[in-house]
């Protein structure tokens, strides 16, 4: 499983479905995420990845494909992650 | 020419009045699904200790009213900040009590240089619990 099908993983914990996560989809218009679901999110993929996540970096998430970025540069380069 | 200007000569500052609002609501059971999943690294990303403190001690519906209605809160506030406000943690934005009960914002961090940055002077904030949500009020002068 590479980081973005993780992340999609992540997200389907909290109750979306795969379909609709393209790395375009805006997270508030597309995917109706709120500030307050985007934390639980957030810690999610901290808690699933071992990272940590910035308040900085949690502002600037617009789109799926931001989660799926900051995922992929925090982690240190792990073999079978892609 | 303005009648104010013309009479004094000079351009007269803004009044000073509202400069900006936020609202913002927040469903206690979800809010309370989410602290149930996730545990206590949720809750601190979202709350600082003394308004964990703040909320404790109480029964867990009041208490789970409690965090929503701060968590509510401090995104009225960051609202209020508009563009300014990009990048603000949740616990930039404290809401404690004052001893009437009334809410009362504290800006650190981020939010506080957002809130200078935006040139408001005072926060006035105002929370409600009603049919399983919180929703809060936020007014900056």
């Amino acid at each position: 499983m590479n980081v973005r099908e993780e992340v999609v993983d992540v997200l389907r914990g909290v109750g979306f479905d795969a379909g609709e996560l393209e790395d375009g989809r805006h997270l508030g218009r597309d995917l109706d995420i709120d500030s307050t679901e985007l934390v639980e999110i957030v810690v999610a993929l901290e808690q699933r990845f071992g990272i940590d996540i910035d308040a900085e970096a949690e502002g600037g998430f617009t789109t799926f494909g931001d989660l799926v970025a900051c995922v992929t540069r925090l982690l240190p380069a792990v073999a079978g992650r892609g | 020419m303005p009648g104010a200007e013309a009479l004094t000569g000079q351009v007269v500052p803004d009044a000073p009045g509202v400069r900006a609002v936020g609202i913002d609501v927040v469903d206690v059971g979800r809010l309370r699904t989410m602290l149930e999943r996730r545990g206590q690294p949720l809750l601190d990303r979202l709350l600082t200790p003394a308004e964990q403190t703040l909320c404790q001690g109480a029964s867990a519906r009041h208490r789970a009213a409690c965090l929503a209605g701060r968590v509510a809160a401090k995104e009225a506030v960051r609202k209020t900040l508009g563009g300014h406000g990009a990048g603000c943690a949740w616990r930039d934005v404290e809401i404690g009590r004052e001893p009437s009960g009334a809410p009362v914002p504290r800006l650190t961090g981020r939010a506080a240089r957002a809130f200078e940055t935006a040139g408001l002077s005072r926060l006035h904030l105002s929370i409600t619990h009603e049919a399983g949500v919180a929703v809060a009020v936020a007014v900056a002068v």
